[in-house]
């Protein structure tokens, strides 16, 4: 299934959700109105715009998250590889790293993420390691 | 309503040469603090709202009343926009396209302007709306705009104001009023959101949003003033300005390249050109940045010279001219028809009927009434006098042989003189002859002897000899100057038994006579 459609706002609101579930509505008003700064009006809109989404889902006043974070960080990445970099990955990693500084300490832990994948997916059917 | 609809356009036309010299100030005083131009937008917003105003020598306004409330019902629609040159362009074109026609009385202008005041009114409600939608929308979208400021847990000071977070944000602006909230798009680097936000509490400190607000209701009341416009945007940008400045001069010089920094990156993004009209978008970015890195704190002379100019303008332009300065712009050339390549001037004693031989010529045209008001008049010539031309038009009563009564109005025939043939004043002439004759038994030796060359002849009797052109001459005589005359006749040159006494025979037969058999007429010309 496509991963729906979360905005920024929607997001923030979405890592209180995961960070707390499954967790009551009204617990929810509280925790936004401290860290969001929403009025309970908002918060309850909010539930029932991602519950048509598809995103959660308000049941006896209890909120569960449908989707996880990882898959809608996936969604939003597979998105603007799709859109910016005419879906290739590379491009997409090259003005990553032409733009941002990058610290030694980071590149190594891309370094062992890759590594890792190589080791995982690609060694049974020997493409990998020529490189 | 009309009424407050050309009030409106007059003060706005009046605020308009000081919008000019606000701009022009705006462009000299570079380096002068941008508090002095929101003090001068402040007073350019009070002659926007003034109704009333004193009148001063010092005014630079050129005039208080472009257009007279009165337009409407004027013979002649006219504007008085103070400059000669530009009234004297534009009028008779008003009035070629205003002027009531002779048949029907009602002015054009009595129901062109109302209409304009209702449309004036239905765009001021159109400005209102369109200002209440905005925010309304703007509202509901950054309803779920996320706490940015203070963070979790942190505390709002009394001065600290809440800055929030929201996709929908372009750039970064403060809305509301009771309550001002900060707005900021998402993705900001945390030095950048410091100096945005620093610029914004800023703005709400001096209630710039009020400010904004009250120049934006002047805009919907002058909604159809390019120049209002043009004065709203400008302000609009010096209020950024002056924020800035305030920002900045407690800032080293790493820190307002910082802070200049901050503003570019926020306003790079900026992609719709509609801003709402409530909020603070960015304007004129690069106006901006400049003035941020070459500020300087304002030496005492420049703030001095800032007092100066301001007391300046509030003197010169919040005033409105002398009255009587316009009435002498209105009048330094004496009025004049222009006929044939000759002027006419000075109108004087009208009569009731035209005298013999003058037939109507045509209506005077614009060029030809020359800004005397009287374009669509009847005009009547004679073939064998150029001297005069009679203008059948409004104007006072006779009250005497030598008197108007100026406050009686009616139309009558107006007599023009050529300018420049000769001494056309103190010679009598047969148009004078027939329009004396009028008063019949009442006419008095004065009315001739005062006004008119003549030769005394008389030896006993009074006689005096008012000679009139090689044909005729005219004839006064009797025993006591204190008594009526016995006889005034009119006589011809020739033969002087050939004459009329003109208080009691018909003077027109006898000069129509005259002329025919003399030559002087050509035949065709037959009676009224």
């Amino acid at each position: 299934m496509e991963t729906p459609k979360i905005f920024e706002s929607e997001y923030r609101f979405c890592l209180i959700l995961w960070e707390h579930e499954p967790v009551g509505s009204g617990e929810l008003v509280r925790l936004c109105a401290e860290q969001l700064g929403w009025k309970p009006t908002t918060v309850y809109t909010v539930i029932r715009r991602l519950s048509e989404r598809g995103v959660l889902k308000n049941e006896n006043a209890v909120v569960t998250s449908l989707v996880s974070k990882d898959e809608v960080q996936a969604a939003e990445i597979d998105e603007l590889v799709e859109k910016r970099f005419e879906g290739s990955l590379p491009a997409f990693v090259a003005a990553f790293t032409r733009h941002s500084r990058i610290s030694k300490k980071e590149i190594d832990a891309v370094q062992q993420m890759i590594d890792s994948y190589r080791d995982r997916y690609s060694a049974p059917d020997g493409k990998g390691g020529s490189r | 309503m009309t009424g407050i609809f050309l009030k409106s356009v007059n003060m706005g036309i009046a605020a308009g040469w000081l919008v000019f010299a606000v701009m022009v100030l705006r462009l000299i005083l570079r380096r002068v603090p941008k508090g002095l131009m929101l003090v001068l937008w402040g007073i350019v917003a009070l002659r926007l709202v003034l109704p009333v105003s004193v009148q001063s020598v010092f005014s630079l306004i050129p005039s208080a009343e472009t257009i007279s409330p009165d337009i409407m019902e004027m013979q002649e629609p006219r504007i008085h926009s103070g400059i000669t040159a530009f009234n004297s362009a534009v009028n008779p074109a008003i009035m070629q396209a205003f002027a009531p026609s002779p048949e029907e009385s009602a002015n054009p202008l009595q129901i062109v302007i109302p209409v304009a005041a209702v449309c004036w009114v239905a765009g001021i409600a159109v400005m209102l709306l369109y200002a209440v939608i905005r925010y309304w929308r703007l509202l509901g979208r950054i309803r779920t705009a996320v706490l940015v400021l203070p963070g979790p847990g942190g505390t709002v000071g009394a001065a600290r104001v809440c800055a929030y977070q929201s996709e929908y944000v372009d750039s970064p602006f403060v809305l509301g009023f009771l309550r001002p909230r900060i707005y900021l798009q998402f993705c900001m680097a945390p030095e950048d959101l410091e100096y945005v936000v620093a610029h914004e509490q800023a703005h709400i400190r001096h209630h710039d949003q009020w400010w904004k607000l009250a120049g934006f209701f002047l805009l919907s009341l002058y909604w159809y003033d390019p120049v209002i416009w043009a004065a709203y945007f400008l302000f609009c940008r010096d209020l950024e300005l002056a924020c800035d400045e305030r920002v900045v001069r407690d800032l080293g010089a790493a820190q307002r390249a910082d802070y200049a920094e901050a503003l570019l990156s926020c306003s790079a993004r900026r992609s719709t050109a509609a801003v709402c009209p409530l909020a603070f978008g960015e304007t004129g970015v690069a106006e901006r940045v400049r003035n941020i890195l070459h500020y300087k704190k304002p030496a005492f002379w420049l703030i001095v010279l800032a007092a100066f100019v301001c007391m300046a303008v509030a003197v010169c332009f919040l005033t409105d001219p002398k009255e009587d300065i316009e009435e002498n712009m209105q009048w330094d050339v004496r009025p004049a028809i222009l006929m044939d390549s000759s002027r006419y001037i000075d109108p004087y004693m009208p009569a009731s009927k035209l005298p013999y031989g003058y037939v109507y010529a045509g209506i005077l045209d614009a060029a030809q009434a020359n800004d005397t008001g009287l374009e669509g008049c009847a005009y009547y010539t004679s073939p064998y006098n150029k001297d005069y031309m009679y203008v059948y038009q409004e104007c006072g009563m006779p009250a005497g042989t030598h008197e108007i009564d100026s406050a009686l109005r009616q139309y009558m025939y107006q007599p023009w003189l050529r300018e420049g043939s000769g001494d056309g004043r103190n010679r009598l002439t047969l148009e004078e002859v027939q329009r004396l004759s009028e008063f019949g038994e009442e006419l008095t030796w004065t009315d001739f002897m005062q006004w008119y060359d003549h030769v005394e002849t008389g030896s006993g009797l009074y006689i005096q000899v008012y000679e009139i052109d090689g044909t005729f001459s005219l004839w006064i005589g009797g025993g006591l100057m204190t008594d009526a005359p016995m006889y005034i006749y009119l006589q011809t040159n020739a033969d002087p038994k050939d004459r009329v006494e003109i208080r009691t025979q018909d003077v027109w037969a006898f000069i129509g006579a005259h002329l025919v058999e003399t030559g002087n007429l050509d035949g065709g010309l037959s009676a009224r």
